[in-house]
């Protein structure tokens, strides 16, 4: 065991700068020792009682292969001793459980380097620590936990894996949405699926600790870092984190969330439910921002939009109802499917759309007039009867201060509460420098995503669909051409590429 | 037949001048119920009261054909004025023609009028012997076209058929005439021939205001190659019938043009139709509801064609000559003073309201233009009165409108112009002040680029993660089928399960009472 440990504590960052392919070699070596270690002293580690100890003697930070490692056969054998209960985790692995120092030292502090190399190991913690909080419902030491491996193993944050998954839906246990947003306001660009990886193996860097680009090089099927993900997993992922931007009101990043489960690839004529939850926030998204029922998203499939529809139709009639700019059809509207929306837990959101509609009833106001008393502000948009002209007050003035709306309130000339005063458009706009300085953040984000479009378009160039497409496509040129050498036109044959991975990006589409 | 049509028409009477009080214009009156398939009865929108300006006699002295019965029958059935005249007139045009149901309708209109028994009214031996000549007619003309067909001679045959088909319009059967046409069509040989053809069925499909079969005629005709006198003798025919096409399918700009290229030498060669006269009301009216001030002065005002028909109805030229020296008040009381004589007009009487109000919007618009405020009571004074009550009458048709204050009426009027986009302005409803909407280009233009950056970002972020799940096979499956051999028309089964446990739902109910609680 010392020797694993000597040959172990030799992976520090000297040798990774100078001599990847050594690193590789004393890394993969220690975890071959690690293995064969393991088979004959497997009581030993059973023992729950001594292995702390054993683990308490290693350093996390410089020692990170052989304390995962051990601490994956000591959770796996407690698991294993323990199988009488078989769903819910022994005792000792829970929060505050015997062992649960052991797990949070392990996660906390670790050298992301070496953690590539146990990947397995890695998720099945992840799994352990996951079911230990929901069993528990003590979600806050595994959401942290969570978030530092999940931000320690990749910066950037860019690869999809089955941590991600576990933690989101912890914060929504947790209902820790700014937790939440923290992880998932990167956005993702890599998806970790064996057929995703395929093309990229020979890419990749040499070895698991090289420096590289892209997480995904790492955090792939064959390291072992991310658990297997499945449709349901990339669905739910974006669904859930959708909720969480809901839950603290981000409601165009919650739309956009929906919308990459709307248009998740189908097979023919199928859609999945989760679609269908997310279609009919969607809907309701579409009108708390901007009032209207947003567009289709083109790339949606048309027969899961079909089937989806059909499912959603009390919501559609809500869009509807907004439609016809009336208070009282859109109030009975949602009166009618009150059940519907408490069954399916979309009550919350028809509230936001009945403020909303209040919200464009006053905006519209600002458009048609430039002065106007409040009580006629309370006639136009309110429905409570008598007129609440109070209230419409208190509400303009929460509007204008929270920036929605651009006016002021002066007294009136006459009796009354005063006049709301909307200010000319011109009031609303920012200056140069803001201007200039959105300009220039947006030009970064852009950047960094023309960058990971420039990756893909390589990616999808080594595509074996597409390297078929083309070499179909040189054969049909090919025809042409010897066609027009006959003087005979060339029927309308495949478009010529121009720019090649932009055309196959269309024809994705 | 005839009395029980008596009945019914003499119902309708009653129901009609019950309505008669109701104000000054409204509402449809419903007229007899079609007694014949195929054969459209005319509904007509509005009841006039206010007298027109034109003399009865004259005006139908203008037109020749089954248009001055129909122009009859309207005017008896909407003007209160005009309509024991027109009744009469109307009886009497009828009997000079062919068809025994128009007859029976003018019976029973005039009878409705005169309050006297309709079979008193009736001259029953003409209606007999008028139906018999027609029946015998028919028979006749059935047989000579059968004659010509054994003889294979393509040239009678065309013209028995339209010989037929004249004798069917003329006795009120447009289906059958329809059919003798399309027959005819067939044996047509020179471009002439087809496009008399196509003149036949317009003038039937305009009679039952069969918009679409009048277009498709004329592109027919259009696209004939005729002999360059020919073709000039026609033009104006097509252009007028393309016109009231666009026109009574409410697009006036089109209209506009049709007419305005009319050639002044259409004259009284279309009367079965239409008059020059109408030629220019209708030109000048759809010019002035669709086309800004240069384009009036240069297509219409500038146009020596169109100047010969304007001639004809000065009080147009005044109308649009007073709206491009910005008089608009002048331009709407002219319309205004002769808003009587139009909606007696067969044709524009079911757009005259749609027309006038476009022309006053586009007033109003025009009148604001050059101010950056102007203050309501001014612009009341320039454009409430009349204007805003027919239109809000006509709008709201025969609703029981309570007259509000007129200067209410204007200020709906101004927002729901605003709402619609028409006119770019705020009311400042404290000091009653109209204010110019000023956009700062250069902001919007800021604004745009960012908001375009964003969708970008946005579009690309969804579309590279869908690339991300095609490419990693993350299709979404059918779920194996179930044993019981349930599949939920193709939806996954196995998500519905397990969102059923894992409940979303529940997320979003508990995220939401969060943030109340927070608030």
């Amino acid at each position: 065991m010392d020797t694993i440990l000597a040959d172990a504590a030799q992976l520090n960052d000297v040798l990774l700068a100078t001599d990847e392919s050594e690193y590789d070699n004393v890394a993969l070596h220690v975890l071959q020792a690690l293995r064969k270690f393991q088979t004959p002293d497997q009581t030993i580690l059973l023992t729950v009682s001594l292995a702390p100890m054993l683990l308490e003697s290693i350093d996390p930070v410089s020692l990170t292969i052989p304390y995962v490692y051990l601490l994956h056969s000591l959770l796996e054998s407690t698991i294993k001793a323990n199988h009488s209960s078989s769903r819910s985790l022994p005792q000792a692995l829970l929060p505050d459980g015997q062992l649960w120092p052991a797990v949070t030292a392990g996660l906390l502090a670790f050298d992301p380097i070496q953690m590539r190399y146990v990947g397995p190991q890695l998720v099945k913690i992840v799994e352990v620590v996951y079911s230990g909080a929901e069993q528990t419902s003590n979600f806050v030491p595994a959401i942290q936990l969570l978030q530092n491996l999940i931000l320690r193993l990749d910066p950037q944050c860019c690869t999809l894996s089955t941590t991600h998954y576990y933690y989101v839906k912890l914060c929504l246990y947790a209902r820790a949405y700014t937790e939440a947003t923290n992880i998932i306001d990167f956005p993702i660009y890599h998806i970790p699926t064996s057929e995703a990886t395929k093309t990229l193996e020979k890419r990749l860097g040499k070895y698991l600790c090289s420096q590289q680009e892209s997480s995904l090089a790492y955090i792939n099927p064959q390291s072992g870092l991310s658990g297997k993900i499945t449709s349901r997993v990339y669905l739910e992922y974006y669904l859930l984190g959708a909720l969480c931007y809901i839950g603290t009101e981000q409601w165009k990043k919650a739309q956009a969330f929906l919308e990459i489960v709307l248009v998740a690839p189908t097979q023919q004529n199928v859609a999945s439910l989760i679609m269908l939850e997310a279609y009919k926030k969607w809907l309701l998204l579409g009108l708390i921002i901007k009032g209207q029922a947003p567009d289709l998203p083109r790339a949606m499939g048309a027969n899961a939009a079909k089937h989806i529809r059909i499912l959603a139709k009390p919501y559609e009639c809500v869009v509807d109802a907004f439609k016809t700019n009336k208070l009282e059809v859109l109030h009975a509207e949602i009166q009618e499917g009150l059940d519907i929306w408490q069954q399916e837990g979309n009550y919350g959101l028809m509230v936001e759309v009945s403020n909303a509609f209040r919200r464009f009833a006053v905006i519209r106001l600002s458009k048609m007039f430039a002065a106007l008393p409040i009580e006629e502000v309370a006639q136009r948009t309110s429905s409570s009867q008598p007129q609440d002209t109070q209230e419409t007050l208190a509400y303009v003035q929460q509007l204008i201060s929270t920036g929605e709306l651009q006016a002021t309130i002066t007294p009136s000339q006459t009796s009354g509460l005063g006049t709301v005063r909307f200010l000319p458009p011109t009031a609303a706009h920012k200056t140069e420098q803001e201007v200039e300085q959105e300009h220039r953040a947006k030009t970064i984000e852009l950047k960094v995503l023309l960058k990971h479009i420039s990756d893909y378009d390589h990616q999808l160039a080594a595509n074996k669909d597409y390297v078929e497409w083309l070499t179909k496509l040189k054969k049909a040129r090919d025809q042409d051409k010897k066609a027009a050498d006959k003087g005979v036109k060339p029927l309308g044959g495949p478009p010529v590429p121009g720019d090649f991975p932009d055309e196959d990006m269309m024809d994705e589409w | 037949m005839a009395s029980e049509s008596n009945h019914r028409s003499s119902n309708s009477g009653v129901l009609r001048s019950e309505r008669l009080s109701d104000g000054p214009y409204s509402k449809p009156t419903v007229m007899a119920e079609p007694e014949q398939p195929g054969y459209i009865r005319p509904r007509y929108t509005a009841t006039v009261t206010d007298t027109p300006k034109f003399d009865l006699q004259s005006y139908v002295s203008n037109y020749k054909g089954r248009t001055v019965f129909r122009r009859l029958h309207l005017i008896a059935s909407c003007s209160i004025a005009l309509q024991d005249e027109a009744a009469r007139l109307a009886v009497a045009e009828a009997k000079k023609g062919y068809d025994i149901n128009n007859y029976n309708e003018a019976i029973a209109l005039l009878s409705s009028i005169s309050g006297k028994d309709a079979k008193d009214l009736t001259d029953v031996n003409w209606l007999s012997e008028r139906e018999k000549k027609n029946a015998a007619e028919t028979k006749r003309l059935e047989n000579e076209l059968k004659q010509y067909k054994n003889n294979l001679i393509r040239e009678s045959i065309r013209m028995g058929s339209e010989e037929l088909g004249v004798h069917y319009h003329h006795t009120g059967d447009p289906a059958n005439a329809l059919k003798s046409f399309n027959r005819m069509r067939d044996y047509c040989t020179t471009p002439a021939h087809i496009a008399s053809t196509a003149f036949r069925v317009i003038a039937i499909n305009i009679e039952q205001k069969n918009w679409l079969g009048v277009s498709s005629q004329v592109t027919k005709i259009r696209s004939l190659r005729m002999k360059p006198e020919e073709a000039a003798k026609n033009a104006p025919k097509i252009s007028v019938a393309q016109g009231l096409q666009y026109m009574s399918l409410g697009d006036f700009k089109e209209a506009a043009n049709s007419f305005l290229n009319t050639d002044f030498s259409l004259g009284d060669t279309y009367n079965e139709v239409i008059s020059s006269n109408d030629v220019a009301v209708y030109g000048g009216l759809c010019a002035l509801a669709s086309m800004n001030r240069s384009e009036l002065q240069t297509k219409v005002l500038d146009n020596a064609n169109f100047r010969s028909f304007l001639e004809l109805e000065p009080h147009i030229r005044r109308a649009i000559n007073s709206f491009c020296a910005s008089k608009y008040s002048q331009c709407l009381d002219i319309l205004e003073s002769y808003r009587a004589d139009y909606l007696l007009d067969i044709y524009l009487q079911d757009q005259l309201s749609t027309i006038y109000q476009s022309i006053r919007t586009k007033s109003i618009v025009h009148y604001f233009q050059p101010f950056s405020r102007v203050t309501l009571d001014s612009m009341e004074q320039m454009f409430g009165g009349s204007g805003g009550r027919s239109s809000a009458n006509l709008s709201n048709g025969a609703s029981s409108h309570t007259p509000a204050s007129s200067s209410e009426t204007f200020k709906n009027e101004l927002i729901s112009m605003i709402e619609s986009n028409a006119l770019q302005a705020r009311i400042d409803m404290e000091n009653n002040v109209l204010i110019a909407y000023e956009e700062s280009p250069r902001a919007v233009m800021q604004q745009q680029a960012l908001d375009t950056v964003d969708s970008f970002i946005r579009e690309a972020r969804i579309k590279l993660s869908r690339l991300n799940a095609v490419n990693g096979g993350l299709d979404v499956k059918p779920a194996p089928r179930d044993p019981k051999g349930k599949s939920a028309g193709g939806m996954d089964m196995a998500s519905l399960v397990d969102t059923g446990s894992n409940g979303y739902g529940n997320f979003q109910g508990q995220g939401y009472h969060l943030r109340s609680g927070r608030s």
